[in-house]
Parts: C-alpha cells; structure tokens; sequence
C-alpha cells in the first residue's frame, strides 16, 4: 500500500500563449488523503484543465503556473521522467469518452495488462490475472472470456469500465475523474458512479470528480467547489452548499434544474458565460447576477469564510437569503 | 386529432452482402426491431414527451414521425392526410408541417451559410412571405427566439451552443409548422443554457399554440415541458403517463428503475440507484419483452410474449405482464 | 424572452481581415495578375512579331537588342515567351474549369446519393487513376492526333476522375451532417442540397487540386509539345520551345533557359495562391 497523501492546488493558473488569456485564475483547494472532492462548473469555467493541469497534460499553448503538490511532491516542478512515473501509479486519471484510453487494435485484456506491467513489473501471466480481475471488479461478467474482444464489442458503459480498470490497475492513490459519465444513460451514470464510489471506499483512494452537474457531484463527493469563468465561486461540505449554497452563480445552477421547479418557469441564468478575454477586475458573474451592484464587478474579490469550511467569493451574501426561498433543492436536502 | 402514428415498425437489417445472398442463404440476420408497433396520436395544441435511452428508438421514432426515413410498415396521419403513402414530390412539400428540432447545435446548420441565408431559404422554397416582406420576418423569427437582429448577417460559427440551438429553432418555426418534434434538444448544452432553451420552448408552444413532440432521457425535463409522457424501451413504447399521473406512480419496471436511477441533489441519491447491475452489452432478447433480461419481476409469459400495452386506468397505459396481471387481480 | 447577451467578440469581419493580411495570397495573386496581364498584352508591349524569322542571325545571347536572346531561327524569345504566355495561361486554366466541373458535380451526386451510383464511380475512379496520367493523355491525344482542342479534350477525359474522387470523399462525409439532415426535413429538393448545401462545403479541396492541376497541365502540355503532339510550330508555346531548343542547351542555353524560368515563376504563383485559399477557408469558416 502506497502511503496516502493530500492534493493542495495552491493559485493555480492556466494561461493560453496564444491569447494570453488566464482560463484557470488563481485556484486553490485541498484534497485530503481517501477524500471525494467534487469541481462543479459549466463549458468554459475551466474545471477540465483544471484537472488535466495537475497531471501536467495541457493542451499545447497553454502553460500552467502555482504550486500544487501531491504529499511532498511538487508536481508542476517534477522532471518529465518522474511525472510520467507517476501518472498511472500513484495518480490516474479517466475521461468522458473511454475510447481517448482504449487502443482500438489492443485487445481489453491486454490493454489493462499493459498497464499492470508498466507500473507493477509484474510477468505476462500475473499481470493477465490481475487484469481479468480488475474486469470482473468493475463488473464485466465473463471476464475471462472477454478480455479478449476489442473495445468496439463493448457498449459504452461497459468501456467505461474497462476504462475504470486501467485507470485503477496499478492502485493509484488519487483519481482524476472528468466528466466520466456525462456521455451515458441514465441507468448506466448511476451504476458507474456506484462503482467509483464502491472502488474510492475499498482502495482508500482520494477522487477528484468534476461535472457540469452538480447531482453527480452531489451524489459522490465529501466537499464540492464549484468553478466559474475560470475562479471558485463557492467551496464548501457537499451537504451545506447545497443546504444553504453561498453564491449567487450555485444557486443559479441549482435552479436551472427541472426538479427546483416549484412554480411554472424554470429559473433560468440569464444571458452567456463571459469570454475569458474581456473579464472585469472583480466578480465574473456580476452582469448575469440579480443581486449585483457596482462594487461587485469593480476590484477582485477574495473567498471569505461563511462558515466553518464553507467560502464563498461574494460580497453581497446577505441578500442571498431572497433567492433561496422557493429552492425546492434546499428543502429537500435539509434531512 | 392532429398527428396519428399506427404500429411504426422499423427494422435496420445488418446485411452480410451480396455473396451469401446469391448462394441463397438468408440475406438478413434476425434482430430485433429498431422500433416495433409503436403508436402516437396527440391533438392540436397538444404535447407529449418521450423518453428513453440509447437504444431504446426513440430517435428511430423520431426520425419515423417526421418521415426523415420510412418505416417498415405503419402509417403516419397528419390531419387526415396518409404522408406514408405519399410520393416523392407531395412529401417533400408536406414535411415543411413537421419540423424537428436536433440533438447537436453544433452540426445542425450550415458553416457556410449566414444566419439570415439560413432563416430566408426556408422562406423563399415554401414561398411563405411576399419577398419584400422577407427581411421582416427574419427579424421577427430572430425576436421570438431571443436572438438580436444583426445575427442575420453571422456565421454560426460566431454563436455559443445554446445560442446556435435558438436559431435551429428559428429555422423550424420559419417553416410555419404543425407539429414540432424535439429530439434531445437540450442534452448538449450546459445547464443553465438548457434552462433558457427549455423556457423558450415552453413559450413558444403556448405562445404559438404548437403541438409539441419532446424527446429526452431525463424524466422531469420532458415532464416540465410535455406533461403526457411515453416511456421506450427495445423499440417499444412501455409506458404511457398521462398528465395528471405523478412520475413516482409509474408501473413498468424500467419506468421505475429510470426513477430511481435519476441523479438528484441530494447527497445519498446513490444508495438505492443503479440496483440492476445487468450485463449491459449482452443485447436484447430476441422474444418476448425486451426488458426481461434485466427485470427483476420476469416470469414466464415474459420469455415468450411481447406483453402489449393495456390501459390501468385513466389514460395511464403499461406494457408489462408482471402489472397487468397485479392490477387485474385486484 | 430570456435575455441574450451580444453575439461573440470575434466576428467574421474582424477574422477575414487576419487572414487575408496573408502574404502568401498577396504574393500569389500579385505574381499571377502579372503574368496575366503580360500575357494579355503582349502584342503591344512585344518588341518583335513572334514568328519573324532570322532578324537576326539565330541564336544570339541576350543583348539589348534582344533581352531574352534569339532562337536558332533568329525569333525573339523574349517575344515569344510573353506570346506563349497567352497559350500556357489558357491551357492551365481551360485545363482545369473542364474537368473540375465534370468531376466537381459526378462526385456531389455519386458522394451524396451513395449506394450503386457510388459503387460504379468507384470503379470507374480505379480503372482511370491506374494509369499515368500523362500516358493516357498522350494515348488520347495520339488516337485524336495533336493540336490544342484535342489536347484539351483529352485533359478532361482524364482529370476529371481526380476531382470527383476528392468530392465524392468529401461528400460521403457530409452528407450525414445534421445540416443535410435538416435540409432534407425542410422539404428542399435534392438539387438543392446538392449544390446549395452540400457543394460548398465540399469544394475546397477540390479547388487548391485545381492550384496544382493548373501546374499540371502547363506542364503536361510542355510535355507534349516535346513529343511534336501539343502545339504545332510556329505558334509558341513554353514547352514546345523547350522541346525545340533541346539541342542547344549546351551551346545557347539561353533559348531553354527563359520558357523554363516562365514555367516554374507561373507554377510558383499559382501554388501559392493554392496554399493560401486551404489556410484562409479554414480558418474563416470553421464549424
């Protein structure tokens, strides 16, 4: 067993060259050792190269500046030769669509072998064993037998669980998920985020789910940040933020859901995410915000602490209590 | 009764090409129906959901009703007029009365075609305005979905997703249609983007007075905008909620493990979800109910008849043996 | 009516200003109106009739006289080098609208109806690109006998193919976008799909092939004029001086030297005008 350490992303910023647009603004968050964190955020706000930049895998054009450490590791500091080490050992990540990590000319089996041998120096035949067990861990049934089709024989939920047990081969101690079930069914997003969670809770690992929705989060994740035009607006214990969410941008997004309905519209954000290159100083989400007022958009404005664990980038909380009447989400969570 | 569809059957045949066939053997291999004896009616001004997920032929349905591809037998009314049996010509010009809406802004419209470009064509080919009153139109269309007018003279490329979904919707009410079929027309947007879209539908059906066909795999957005709800699954439709129906009343099991599926903000929706844990490549059965492979309450009449759907009281219709059997023993 | 905020910064004005800043266009053009417009004026600004012979005695280097020199029958070369201009342009551009259209518009149809419309372009694509290009030109061109028309006939009995295999691709892989899908559900005819909706997003190729075919064609026309199967003497034409002065390439190798230099400065300007189309339309109008 790997000794289990804590993420800490200390004002990580993510910078396009091209543009010289900052999409990822001084974000800061811990993960403690075996904790579910959740990064909730729409398109553009930045959570997937947020998480794509702790395992240094941005996209060409985009640098990275911050500290973030892994125990007592400073990952954006490693060499190349020692990230690549890491990456799928001791931290792994898995993506929306499992075909970016199944070769399709590799049989599954031999694709998760692969791994286990990489980072286990295990021999062919042990390493195969293991494989056939991370599949039926993951529930593939016939395992045996079906590792050895290729990855277009599977649906799609059952390659994002053969996606799962690559990920998870080699016994990583912290998992960056994005966006794994966004592109399944219904029935299918709640058996594969039961198993995340089943799997997080047997191998003690820490998981970093983001989402554009919070109900995964919700239902997975021990504390939740949700991410904004490329800054955190809110952070805080899953069952407080959605009990009593401290932003203006949450509660909005809560809304937006079919099930917060308790009248006749939905309650929709007005207007669009802002381009990240014309960001006022202060708040991103001022001019879609009911409650702004001049002083929100005027100077940059820091994360404070509402309640114990619980932050929130706004100035004007104590007229939120307006907006969360009528949150059917808040009554509901209130058990 | 605005739109009828009678026992839609659509069938795509996996062909093992020409050498088997010329050595007689058979030329298709036996599958189940991508959509099989499904019915729809819906009244003017009327709107029913569907819902269902990948696999279940919603889309197939979809694509059926607008006649984007002939169903294998069945027929498709729209007041009184049979558009299966329809010609080439005669089709062409009545598809204009059904239009859809698609899953992905981002293909659904031409990169190389300006906004307004888009927006007259359909008004020029079905000659619906005189041409000097084009022009107006097109504002007014760009109005009623919330768009500025000088998006006229913008490239889609210049739009967000959500804003790209409005003038898809543009584009199908310019062509002054009866029937407006919604296949997904949310899920590939963010959230608070479906929220405003989902607003404008809503008021464009009421304000328009539309009759609406809204597909998606999550049950509370169909309910929100389509009150009477069919639930597929295998080609077939398993379920019928009528409006007044709550959604925690449905009957089939799969309605049910739909239900209980859904993501939710409670932290702890987990528990209880996903209980089917079904082998989910394994394909459906090729008898009876399709749903019996992963259906705790299969027994016998299931392996073999496809159960159909019976009425258990006001409006509300399940095609299951297992409840209709329950309920008939009341 | 939710509010919408305004459409995106960058607008498609501000983007077709970036990319026509390009130099490679500039250039390309510039050189290409050059040479066209020599061309088109040739019998006014030529100092000599291009087919007076021996003004001079043949073969003399460049001189003030003659800037280009003289031929072995005495003709300015200068001359005909700008007189061959109208031939070669003519021959690149007939070259290739021909048989882009031919090929342009059996590809649309084969690449959006698919099925055995496509299945027999298929072949027919297979059986005519086996061949060399310039081998079945020159068959062609020796069963109908030399000259300029059945050059030209010959050319787009062959070319096309190349440009309805790029097309029907493309059209393959349109035709299963939503926006066809949409149009077909508009009710609008096929034709209409076709060209209005399915045409122009699958040309380009097809266009920057055209840059290079132009190239081709000058060429193969060089070519054949070589073989005494293209033009026919005296009307002066790049290759067939090339051809004609292949024996004094040691001796006065001026008379090869300037037909050969026009081939490839037209050829150059040509190419990068192709170069920049592909780059400026995939940037304006990426989906």
């Amino acid at each position: 067993m790997r000794p289990k350490d804590a993420l800490r992303v200390e004002t990580l910023t993510v910078t396009f060259r091209s543009s010289g647009h900052a999409v990822v603004r001084g974000v800061s968050f811990e993960i403690a050792a075996g904790e579910a964190f959740g990064l909730v955020g729409e398109s553009g706000s930045g959570k997937s190269l947020t998480c794509r930049a702790i395992l240094r895998l941005l996209p060409r054009g985009a640098s990275a500046a911050g500290r973030v450490t892994y125990g007592a590791r400073s990952l954006l500091e490693l060499g190349d030769a020692e990230m690549q080490t890491l990456r799928g050992s001791t931290i792994a990540m898995i993506f929306q669509d499992p075909m970016t990590a199944l070769n399709p000319v590799l049989r599954v089996g031999d694709a998760i072998a692969q791994v286990i041998r990489s980072h286990e120096g295990l021999g062919a035949r042990a390493a195969r064993t293991r494989a056939i067990e991370m599949m039926e861990r993951v529930g593939i049934r016939d395992a045996a037998r079906r590792a050895a089709a290729y990855p277009h024989e599977f649906s799609g939920g059952m390659r994002q669980r053969i996606h799962i047990a690559m990920a998870l081969a080699a016994r990583p101690t912290l998992l960056l998920a994005d966006e794994p079930t966004t592109a399944l069914d219904v029935i299918v997003q709640a058996e594969i985020l039961r198993l995340l969670d089943d799997l997080r809770r047997e191998q003690g690992m820490s998981l970093l789910l983001v989402s554009h929705d919070f109900r995964v989060v919700a239902g997975v994740c021990d504390r939740v940040a949700v991410m904004y035009a490329g800054e955190l607006v809110e952070l805080g214990p899953t069952r407080t933020v959605l009990q009593r969410p401290e932003h203006p941008y949450t509660i909005g997004l809560m809304n937006s859901l079919p099930e917060a309905v308790t009248g006749e519209r939905l309650r929709a954000i007005p207007g669009v995410p802002p381009d990240p290159g014309r960001l006022p100083p202060g708040c991103a989400f001022a001019s879609r915000c009911e409650l702004a007022v001049d002083a929100c958009s005027a100077a940059p404005i820091a994360l404070s602490q509402t309640a114990p664990g619980h932050w929130s980038r706004c100035i004007r909380i104590d007229r939120l209590d307006d907006m969360r009447r009528g949150l059917a989400a808040a009554d509901s969570a209130c058990v | 009764m605005l739109l009828i569809a009678e026992h839609l059957t659509k069938t795509y045949a996996h062909r093992r090409g020409w050498v088997p066939a010329a050595a007689g053997r058979r030329v298709h291999d036996a599958v189940r129906p991508a959509l099989a004896d499904a019915s729809l009616s819906l009244e003017r001004g009327e709107s029913i959901g569907i819902v269902g997920e990948s696999g279940s032929g919603k889309s197939t349905f979809a694509r059926c009703l607008a006649l984007l591809e002939r169903p294998d037998s069945g027929r498709v009314v729209l007041d009184g007029t049979d558009l299966t049996g329809l010609g080439t010509g005669p089709l062409r010009r009545s598809r204009r009365r059904i239009q859809v809406v698609f899953q992905d802004p981002y293909s659904s419209l031409n990169p190389r075609l300006t906004v307004g470009s888009t927006l007259r064509e359909v008004l020029l080919v079905h000659r619906l305005v005189a041409r000097d009153r084009i022009a107006r139109r097109v504002e007014e269309l760009l109005d009623q979905v919330g768009l500025p007018a000088r998006a006229v003279d913008r490239y889609p490329s210049d739009f967000s997703g959500g804003q790209r979904q409005r003038i898809c919707i543009a584009r199908a009410l310019a062509a002054e249609p009866e029937v407006l079929i919604a296949d997904e027309p949310v899920s590939a947007l963010d959230v608070s983007i479906q929220a405003q879209i989902l607003n404008l539908l809503a008021d464009l059906r009421t304000q328009l007075g539309l009759s609406m066909i809204f597909i998606s795999h999550d049950l509370h957005v169909v309910r929100y905008i389509a009150p009477r709800i069919a639930v597929m699954f295998g080609g077939r439709i398993v379920e019928i909620l009528p409006p007044g129906i709550p959604l925690e009343s449905a009957r089939h099991p799969y309605t049910q493990a739909l239900l209980a599926s859904r993501s939710r903000l409670e932290p702890g929706w987990l528990v209880g979800a996903g209980e089917l844990n079904a082998d989910l490549s394994a394909s459906l059965p090729a008898t009876g109910c399709p749903f019996r492979g992963r259906c705790p309450h299969a027994f016998e009449p299931c392996h073999e008849i496809d159960p159909p759907a019976r009425d258990i009281g006001q409006g509300h219709a399940v095609a299951c043996h297992y409840v209709t059997t329950a309920s008939r023993s009341y | 009516m939710s509010a919408v905020s305004p459409v995106a910064a960058t607008g498609p004005a501000q983007r077709r200003r970036g990319a026509t800043a390009s130099w490679t266009l500039r250039f390309g053009l510039t050189g290409i109106l050059t040479v066209g417009t020599l061309a088109t004026f040739a019998p006014l600004i030529a100092p000599y009739d291009p087919t007076a012979l021996g003004l001079a005695s043949g073969l003399q280097p460049p001189s003030a006289a003659h800037w280009f020199g003289t031929d072995q029958l005495g003709r300015d070369i200068l001359t005909r080098v700008l007189y061959a201009a109208r031939i070669d342009l003519q021959i690149g551009t007939i070259g290739v609208i021909i048989p882009l259209i031919m090929g342009v518009v059996i590809g649309l149809f084969a690449g959006y109806y698919a099925g055995w419309p496509d299945a027999i372009l298929g072949r027919v694509i297979d059986v005519v690109t086996a061949f060399p290009f310039l081998v079945l030109v020159l068959a062609i061109v020796a069963m109908l006998g030399p000259g300029l028309r059945n050059f030209y006939i010959a050319i787009s009995l062959v070319s096309w193919v190349a440009y309805a295999r790029i097309v029907r691709g493309e059209a393959l892989s349109v035709r299963g976008r939503g926006y066809i899908l949409a149009a077909r559900s508009l009710g609008y005819s096929d034709a209409r799909i076709v060209f209005r909706h399915l045409l122009p997003n699958v040309i380009v190729p097809a266009l920057v092939f055209g840059m290079s075919d132009f190239v081709l064609d000058i060429l193969a026309g060089a070519s054949l004029g070589f073989f005494g199967l293209g033009v026919q003497p005296p009307t002066p034409e790049w290759g067939v001086m090339i051809a004609e002065g292949r024996n004094f390439i040691i001796t006065a190798p001026w008379v090869v030297i300037f037909p050969g230099v026009a081939i490839v400065v037209t050829s150059f300007f040509v190419s990068l005008i192709g170069d920049s189309v592909s780059d400026i339309v995939r940037r304006v109008h990426a989906p």
